[in-house]
């Protein structure tokens, strides 16, 4: 019941609180790839959250041998750089000779999909709050457990899958927004990137909020 | 000697052509290419200063690589190899200069090894980019790096201002809030900087065919 609870929680966590898209993980050109059919950001979606559920999933093992400060942020990510990119070589494989039909329709969108931030982000973002769970206890009361934040398999499966659910969702609400804003009204330094920008802020407003205004900053320091 | 000078002036111009359509045709205002990154990470003149020199150094590492690729990989290996060296950049740069300066790119916390995935140091692999001669790579790099610190330095100001109460780490007010470095503020006041400098760039005379300008 616990660890079913700590599911559901860690990927709502990682759908409106540390949302890939609204908490600057990852670029707009990624969802902008996705954005030209639904199908394509569905499949796009699966491919980014099977991406990232890989890569929490290949943490839990990987972490604890890695040391525990946040200096060693930049080794994480070399770690799980070279894991994703392993799976999205294994993947592309697998893919193309199963289903060749379907890896020639869709086979482009693995790469953006694997290559962004929000699959790299997701393992990121667990291995931070592991090796800071215990400074941030006292602020965090979602995440950071009394013991210190455990890499579970509900927490990896969360944060994946949310992760994956989260893209799906802004890049939908992204799509759905920039069609009404672009439009001869808005001032023509404004349009596109300026305006698309303000607007995933508001949506990464309105995320915050929905996500209970959690205090999960700083992800960097002055 | 009257060749040589004519070849030389010749590549001076190519430079020039190229810097002006950098500035011009520039990811970062085309499709805020890198601005996540801006939004997310940018709080302090500090961290620009380490996201500018971390976003230099990818982008002329994935320049000259992209001069001697030209064409020849394509995926599933193109992004393998292109991420591959992007990340083993970042974390040879960071553990370097770390070791140098006691933790100089700790500041950027999740966002440094985010760096080596950005779409910005990635924008010269795509398909649709444009082909440079390796001086001309360099030349695009530092362009393109020259936006992007010009776009994040006067968000990473007024954040760091209004949220720590500092302009280049000098205290000046005690009147703060953290709700200005979330990332939500930071998308907003990028937005506003990319529409400025839309505006600024516009004053850049536009390169055209057979070096003349308009």
């Amino acid at each position: 019941m616990t660890t079913a609870g700590g599911f559901f929680a860690y990927a709502v966590i990682a759908v409106f609180a540390a949302n890939a898209l609204t908490s600057g993980m990852t670029d707009i050109d990624s969802v902008l790839t996705a954005l030209s059919k639904p199908k394509q950001l569905l499949i796009m979606s699966l491919a980014v959250a099977a991406f990232s559920f890989g890569g929490c999933a290949i943490l839990f093992p990987v972490d604890t041998i890695l040391p525990g400060e946040m200096q060693s942020m930049p080794v994480r990510g070399l770690v799980f750089s070279l894991i994703i990119l392993g799976l999205y070589f294994i993947g592309t494989r697998i893919f193309s000779s199963v289903a060749p039909n379907g890896y020639k329709k869709y086979g482009a969108l693995l790469a953006p999909a694997a290559i962004n931030g929000a699959a790299l982000g997701a393992p990121l973002f667990v291995s931070y709050y592991t090796s800071i769970a215990s400074e941030m206890a006292s602020d965090t009361a979602i995440i950071a457990e009394p013991s210190g934040v455990a890499v579970d398999f509900a927490l990896s499966l969360g944060v994946g899958i949310g992760s994956g659910a989260g893209f799906a969702l802004s890049a939908f609400l992204i799509c759905e927004g920039l069609r009404k804003i672009n439009n001869p009204d808005v001032s023509p330094y404004f349009r596109g990137a300026p305006i698309m920008m303000i607007y995933v802020g508001l949506l990464a407003l309105a995320f915050w909020g929905v996500g209970g205004g959690v205090p999960l900053l700083p992800f960097a320091q002055v | 000697m009257a060749l040589r000078y004519n070849e030389s002036s010749q590549k001076i111009q190519n430079h020039s052509q190229v810097l002006r359509q950098s500035l011009r045709d520039n990811p970062v205002l085309l499709t805020a290419s890198g601005c996540a990154l801006v939004a997310g990470a940018a709080i302090s003149a500090a961290n620009v200063f380490a996201l500018s020199v971390l976003m230099l150094i990818l982008l002329v590492i994935v320049g000259l690589i992209s001069t001697i690729d030209g064409d020849r990989l394509k995926l599933p290996t193109k992004p393998i190899v292109y991420v591959g060296i992007t990340t083993a950049a970042v974390f040879l740069t960071v553990f370097f200069v770390n070791s140098i300066t006691g933790g100089f790119f700790d500041r950027l916390g999740i966002y440094a090894p985010l760096a080596a995935v950005s779409s910005l140091a990635l924008c010269r692999t795509k398909d649709d980019s444009p082909f440079f001669e390796k001086a001309e790579a360099v030349t695009d790099a530092a362009a393109l790096t020259a936006v992007f610190a010009f776009v994040a330095l006067p968000v990473a100001i007024v954040r760091e201002l209004l949220g720590f109460g500092r302009i280049f780490g000098i205290t000046v007010t005690y009147q703060t809030h953290s709700v200005w470095l979330y990332p939500f503020i930071g998308f907003i006041l990028v937005g506003f900087c990319l529409a400025g400098t839309r505006r600024l760039i516009e004053f850049i005379p536009e390169p055209k065919e057979g070096g003349e300008e308009k």
